[in-house]
């Protein structure tokens, strides 16, 4: 395919249409806010009934500091997977969710600006926004290029299996941990986050106290994933959280076979901890690179991304044959 | 890391565990610094008393090979550099011994003299 038009259409859906839908929606809100009057209805609680009142023009505001920092996440994810490789079923996931939730938000703000306009309630609006947001997604993601699956890593050479004696017992056992930076980064995500919401109970006098646990949720299952024991023995493969919980076990008698593959935890995973890919595999993932993959004969395929798997790969494909063959001269 | 023992061999279980280790360090395996799994871990995976595994810990400690510190575990000392360089030096010795026909017994008797004298 000719290599420009490939990345413009990528570019298109991920970046310009969204930008353009935000410009469309800024330009259209500032118009509509100029006519209003300096007070409306902002704000609605979960029945539609108005609480909180306002300047118009919070909602252009609104608008540009919701989207624009969504189109960045999202497309620029998709630029940095599409730049280093093919483009991946989950980039191309990505790229039409940026234009997905910019349609929503724009939708929901225009849509109270011009109920503010009409004094109407806003319910209808939320329906509107997602119906039209889901069909233009849909659309776009034909305008994408073909998805290519399995991003190629460099070739691995097959595991010989690691030859048991009768009655030999053997046991792997290595850690596989996030990087310190990305522990870190995760660790004041939380923080950010407590902050804003103590700082939110307080402004709105405890009414959203419950909102305070949302950081301590987010920071305990985040703690659960930075770093994991694995483990390959006559049990199988076992893959626990340092935190005790949660564990991913593959019982001996259900594997098949063992390899050693390369895995890119972003444009493959979405990110890391535990996770499905879109090719329907389990992944316990704590960065890019090598990782031990099995393929079991009950549920889903797991994937760790651990050191030196092939040792790993190799005794497991030792364990596994040892357990099915009859003892040799039996 | 891999670790092997064989119940039905004569040599002490914790002498196995505490050689599979070495191995590793003679492999390369092993850095200043690594973290040996925890003697539970270890005893659960081989099916093996918690205590054999932690005898075997303190034999590599008292050769200097980790250091067991509570709470830490059992960390790889900046010994385990010489030990990939023996782990380099023994095969040739051994493919040498061989290749005049001289037996493990014969070979581990001769270090043992050198040892000695």
């Amino acid at each position: 395919m000719n290599h420009a038009l490939y990345t413009a259409r990528i570019l298109s859906v991920a970046l310009i249409a969204p930008l353009i839908l935000t410009g469309i929606a800024l330009v259209w809100s500032f118009s509509l806010a100029a006519q209003l009057p300096a007070r409306v209805v902002v704000h609605w609680d979960l029945a539609g009934h108005p609480n909180g009142y306002g300047s118009p023009f919070e909602f252009p505001i609104g608008i540009a500091s919701v989207c624009l920092p969504l189109i960045a996440i999202f497309g620029g994810t998709v630029i940095l997977i599409s730049h280093r490789g093919p483009l991946t079923p989950l980039a191309k996931l990505l790229a039409v969710t940026s234009i997905w939730v910019t349609l929503i938000v724009s939708t929901i703000f225009l849509g109270s600006l011009l109920d503010a306009h009409a004094g109407e309630d806003i319910g209808p609006v939320f329906g509107l926004a997602l119906g039209l947001a889901t069909v233009v997604a849909a659309a776009a993601w034909f305008v994408l290029p073909k998805g290519v699956r399995g991003v190629g890593g460099k070739e691995r050479p097959a595991v010989t299996p690691v030859a048991l004696a009768p009655g030999e017992r053997a046991s792997w056992i290595r850690t596989a941990s996030l990087s310190t930076g990305l522990i870190w980064f995760i660790i004041l995500i939380c923080v950010a986050i407590g902050v804003v919401t103590v700082v939110s109970t307080i402004l709105t006098n405890g009414q959203f106290w419950w909102i305070s646990f949302i950081p301590v949720v987010v920071l305990l299952i985040a703690l659960s994933n930075f770093a994991w024991t694995v483990r390959v023995d006559a049990r199988g493969l076992t893959i626990r959280s340092v935190l005790g919980i949660p564990v991913v076990h593959v019982p001996l008698d259900q594997v098949i076979s063992a390899d050693v593959i390369d895995v890119q935890a972003i444009s493959q995973y979405g990110g890391w901890g535990i996770r499905i890919a879109l090719n329907g595999r389990l992944g316990v993932i704590v960065r890019s690179g090598e990782a031990l993959e099995v393929h079991r004969s009950k549920g889903l395929d797991v994937v760790v991304t651990v050191d030196d798997a092939s040792t790993a790969a190799a005794l497991l494909n030792g364990l596994a044959h040892t357990a099915t063959a009859p003892a040799a001269g039996a | 890391m891999l670790l092997r023992i064989d119940p039905a061999s004569s040599v002490p279980l914790f002498e196995q565990l505490a050689a599979s280790v070495r191995a590793e360090a003679s492999r390369g395996n092993l850095r200043e610094g690594d973290r040996l799994p925890a003697a539970r871990e270890v005893a659960v995976s081989l099916d093996i008393n918690v205590h054999t595994a932690l005898r075997a810990y303190q034999l590599l400690r008292d050769e200097g090979l980790v250091d067991l510190r509570r709470g830490r575990g059992a960390v790889v000392t900046d010994r385990v550099a010489h030990y990939s360089e023996l782990g380099e030096a023994i095969p040739r010795l051994v493919a040498s011994a061989k290749e005049v026909g001289v037996g493990v017994q014969t070979l581990t008797a001769m270090i043992r003299q050198e040892y000695g004298s």
